[in-house]
């Protein structure tokens, strides 16, 4: 049963409907002639949401989330168990042949590490130019025009195509790949924790290049990575994971300073600030992420949930054990997958008592700020 | 007035390569003192981790490294010490945990048994007192079932598990002093919140002075009492937390609290630090950050002094001079 | 998952390699190009011989039928006989197998013995006259053919200095007891102590150039794994314990870098069961490699079928018995 809402095909650029990956567990042979039950890690459970024209999203959770694996399935490097991937209203499944080429034209991707995702026996010209001539340019003028301007955008001296790879710093790569992407003028750019790799200098500036370079192209990004502050600086909207599933999603503000889910609530309070005239470490949770091959029931958050519905004496589950909590809207776009939340009989949403309880973090910041 | 633990003067670690003679670290002086806890913050290739290797006298010695100056620990100077000397040191004294939980253990032997090989050094432990000491150690680290989790072998448990285990090991014999290099970096933020707080807690039962290096000022902001900023091999500025958070002066320092990532409403784009960390290896006379630095004059061609501006306060830039601000 | 059911389970994975094998090794005589029969013979135009030995070899029959019956005798440990010997396979390999395996047995251990400590020496000293000059003499070692080594030895240690004999396992004189068929070890049951100074004196020189190429490369992958395990970062934080350098050598940084060498000794394994063939033969060693040649010059096809099978059957258990010293050194192993 499909627990998280089904968005509309046509209500963004991209819209990720109840999309769901599950990978086989890698057993030997023996293993598989021994026993029947086949066991699957289950990266993505059940994922719904959109990233309108222009607007980016903000995709943030811990290892083991989820969130690199929803990258690829969107940019079709996986196929989804089930669910879909819409861009620009159109199924991407279902787009074949040359439609789709021209669909993977339309969507950029930058990796984490500038060191890996380049090409080292290749110069930058070859590896700017290369989704050009995947796509057909041929013309060798155009070809080196088109790279000459993506360059000069990020910040790279033309002069300096004919160079390789391993001639460049951290923050360059990382520019040259932002290039590569921007190569075929797409509208929607996967950024997979572009400036995790990057020292606090080079990541403000690889980070402003990325804000400019959505301004003057309009573009539309998917943020992913597990930087809070980052992605709350980058991002309109944010998309919390955990185990596989968005747990809370709203405006990055709200989010980052009034956040519903306790999962939101307990990251943002852990995250550290650089002031320590801020309030750190109010709830550190306890444990560590469950095996996604073996989810727990209910919530998924339930067994390290500071807030967990608990039942006294009698021993029953409660319905956080039993129940898996929809992913629900609040109004203006803030959804959120918590039993606190829940929805009266007209089945309009109502925030339970518990909405009262926010985050120590929020309270202190924002006295900070005044 | 606190005892002082470790004075470290005009540190210099050196490394011959096939391209030339690197000064990772390029005369160093700070001190810690008992019980205090101190954050060393720096971009990566400032120093920082070989700074800590060179306090436990620990440069890989492949590299023909070299370390001059002096490193008192506790009235001696461990610099001209040999390995038979500083064993009754490491370990015992002095302990470390490193950045990769994954790669800093073992990987054939029992978390146990790595455990129980300190003991034996240090305090004379064999068998089964040594291992009930270490399922000890491993519960005060907040380790669930420890006493199954002592005959595990590294691959069995999880990063931040592993990262316990360590922290276990290193203070298993109650060291004056712990040197963390970067022990959270390879971990998720909620299970680097764990760690931070168990370190805090042991610091602060036990009285363990910490040396907790990091680029991650946010970090240090709520773990350290006092900050040493580092770039390119020199100290630039070091104070207590509140006021180099409050009153930071080095113009490397203002950059690095300004680009920090932090939680703000409203967008827009930070005011970046041109340039990259210079490269090691013949790094031109004078003040280091000088070609990155807005406030760049014509005297930081000239090498500027390590000083103390205020009481506390030390910063090297020629902004400053001894009786405060210029 | 304990050890037990580790074995239980790696010798459960061995059997469809088995059988694999004795399929190859069975088809083996079909594959030969031409009439393996006719060839045989070699010229021996009689058609009812070519019948007779057609039927005897059962190549009239199905394939499966052939199959199935060349399984069942196998069982029965009838691998039929040599047309060249006119022996029992069975009988030949009696005599040759525990030859080569003394042989073999004898160079591992002299390889393991040698280069083990050899590279980590090298490793310890690294970048020194020392590391340097061992990894070259491991170099030419390993770049010099075997059989080049093998007669260079023959011609000075047997030639020239005369100390040891030219070829052969043991001088005609020497008569003891066989029991295991290791002459060496069989010299002692017999308390026979000239045959054992003959048996050793006999097996040194072919036992050393068999072990030559595998010591040396064998040497400087251990120094290369040493290398990379001193880079570890564990290494320092045992040593950031206070543990003296010696036992981070000894006890644990060697551990770690035998893990690919435990590995890279069974692939040695396999190449000396190949250089042993022209090893046997350079020394006359009346053993596998020497059988296998006059075999297959008289195209005895039953025999080489036979010592094919040994020889895979012996590089199996070699491979598993590796795992099984894997599960001992690196406990990653046996969980997985």
């Amino acid at each position: 049963m499909s627990k998280s809402p089904s968005f509309n095909p046509k209500d963004g650029l991209l819209v990720v409907s109840n999309l769901k990956k599950h990978f086989p567990v890698e057993t030997s042979f023996t293993a598989k002639v021994l026993s029947k039950s086949r066991h699957f890690v289950h990266a993505v459970e059940d994922v719904s949401f959109y990233v309108k024209p222009g607007e980016t999203l903000g995709l943030v959770g811990e290892s083991g989330s989820g969130k690199t694996t929803i990258g690829k399935l969107i940019l079709g490097l996986h196929e989804p168990t089930a669910g879909s991937v819409y861009f620009e209203g159109q199924d991407t499944s279902l787009v074949k042949g040359s439609a789709k080429k021209a669909l993977r034209k339309k969507m950029g991707v930058v990796f984490q590490d500038p060191y890996s995702s380049l090409n080292p026996r290749k110069n930058v010209k070859d590896i700017v130019s290369l989704p050009l001539r995947t796509h057909g340019m041929k013309d060798h003028k155009e070809l080196e025009q088109r790279v000459t301007t993506l360059l000069e955008q990020v910040g790279i001296d033309p002069n300096a195509a004919g160079r390789f790879p391993h001639m460049f710093s951290g923050g360059q790569r990382q520019r040259i790949a932002i290039a590569r992407a921007l190569a075929t003028n797409p509208d929607l750019v996967v950024l997979d924790e572009p400036v995790s790799a990057l020292d606090v200098s080079i990541q403000a500036q690889i980070m402003n290049l990325l804000l400019d370079l959505k301004k003057e192209f309009n573009l539309s990004y998917l943020f992913i990575a597990h930087n809070m502050s980052i992605v709350h600086k980058m991002s309109d909207r944010i998309a919390v994971m955990y185990l596989g599933k968005i747990m809370e999603m709203a405006d990055a503000d709200q989010i980052a300073f009034e956040p519903h889910h306790p999962y939101t609530q307990a990251l943002m309070s852990v995250i550290p600030i650089p002031d320590p005239k801020v309030e750190w470490g109010g709830t550190v949770l306890e444990g560590e992420i469950p095996s996604p091959i073996n989810p727990p029931s209910g919530c998924v958050f339930r067994t390290r949930c500071p807030a967990k519905v608990v039942n006294f004496g009698t021993g029953d589950d409660t319905v956080c054990d039993r129940i898996e909590p929809p992913l629900i809207d609040l109004g203006k776009e803030h959804y959120v997958a918590c039993h606190l939340f829940g929805k009266d009989s007209n089945g309009k949403a109502k925030k339970s008592k518990a909405t009262n309880r926010k985050s120590g973090r929020t309270k202190k910041v924002s006295r900070g700020k005044s | 007035m606190a005892e002082k633990l470790i004075k470290v003067e005009d540190l210099k670690t050196q490394f011959t390569t096939k391209r030339g003679l690197v000064k990772a670290v390029d005369g160093i002086s700070f001190e810690i003192k008992k019980g205090e806890r101190v954050g060393l913050v720096g971009e990566s290739g400032c120093g920082k981790s070989v700074t800590a290797l060179s306090l436990m006298k620990l440069v890989p010695a492949a590299h023909n490294e070299r370390v001059f100056g002096k490193i008192i620990f506790k009235g001696q100077d461990l610099v001209p010490m040999k390995d038979s000397q500083l064993k009754e040191i490491r370990g015992k004294q002095m302990s470390m945990i490193f950045q990769d939980p994954m790669t800093s253990l073992d990987p054939v032997f029992t978390i146990g048994s790595q455990i129980m090989e300190a003991l034996g050094i240090h305090q004379g432990l064999k068998g089964k007192e040594s291992k009930k000491r270490a399922i000890e150690l491993l519960a005060l680290v907040n380790i669930p079932s420890s006493e199954m989790v002592v005959d595990y072998y590294p691959h069995q448990l999880s990063g931040g598990m592993r990262q316990r285990a360590m922290i276990a090991m290193a203070l298993s014999c109650e060291p004056e002093l712990l040197i963390a290099d970067e022990p959270t970096t390879a971990l998720d933020v909620s299970i680097q919140a764990q760690i931070i707080k168990l370190v805090r807690e042991l610091s602060a039962n036990k009285g363990t002075a910490l040396l907790w290096i990091t680029h991650d000022l946010g970090i240090v902001a709520h773990l350290c009492e006092k900050i040493i900023v580092m770039y390119a091999g020199k100290l630039v500025e070091m104070a207590d937390t509140m006021t180099l958070f409050e009153n930071p002066m080095h113009p490397y320092t203002q950059a690095l609290l300004r680009l920090a990532p932090k939680l703000e409403r409203g967008k827009g784009r930070m005011p970046p630090i041109p340039g990259t960390v210079p490269n090691l290896i013949d790094m031109p006379p004078g003040c280091r950050f000088a070609d990155r630095c807005p406030k760049c004059m014509d005297v930081c061609s000239q090498e500027p002094q390590w000083m103390e501006v205020e009481p506390g306060h030390w910063v090297s830039c020629f902004l400053y001079s001894k009786d405060g601000k210029n | 998952m304990g050890l037990g059911s580790y074995i239980i389970r790696r010798l459960l994975q061995m059997i469809p390699a088995v059988l694999g094998v004795t399929v190859i090794v069975f088809l083996l005589i079909h594959l030969i190009p031409g009439d393996p029969v006719a060839m045989m013979l070699a010229g021996e135009a009689d058609p009812q011989a070519y019948d007779e030995l057609r039927t005897r070899l059962g190549l009239d029959r199905p394939l499966l039928e052939q199959y199935l019956s060349y399984m069942a005798n196998l069982a029965r440990g009838d691998m039929g006989s040599s047309l060249h010997y006119g022996l029992p396979t069975t009988e030949l390999l009696a005599r040759a197998f525990p030859a080569t395996l003394e042989l073999t047995f004898l160079a591992m251990i002299i390889m393991v013995v040698f280069s083990i400590p050899l590279g980590v020496f090298a490793a310890m000293k690294r970048d020194t006259m020392a590391d340097h000059g061992s990894m070259i003499v491991s170099m030419l070692m390993y770049s010099v053919p075997s059989f080049w080594l093998g007669i260079m030895a023959i011609l000075f240690f047997a030639g020239v200095l005369g100390w040891l004999p030219a070829f052969g396992r043991a001088s005609p004189t020497i008569d003891i007891q066989l029991v295991t068929g290791f002459l060496t070890i069989d010299a002692i049951i017999a308390g026979n102590f000239a045959a054992w100074v003959d048996a050793w004196k006999h097996i040194l020189m072919p036992a050393v150039i068999l072990a030559a190429t595998g010591t040396a490369v064998n040497a400087r992958l251990t120094r290369a794994s040493m290398l990379e395990v001193l880079r570890q970062d564990y290494i320092k934080a045992l040593l950031s314990k206070g543990v003296p350098m010696r036992t981070v050598l000894f006890k644990h940084a060697v551990r770690n870098a035998l893990i690919p060498v435990v590995t890279f000794i069974t692939i040695q394994f396999g190449q000396m069961l190949s250089g042993i063939v022209i090893i046997e033969n350079v020394f006359s060693w009346p053993g596998m490699g020497t059988l296998v040649v006059t075999a297959v010059g008289s195209r005895d096809f039953q025999v080489v079928q036979s010592l094919v099978l040994v020889f895979a059957l012996m590089r199996l258990s070699v491979n598993f018995l590796t795992d099984i010293a894997y599960s001992f050194i690196d406990p990653r192993i046996r969980y997985d």
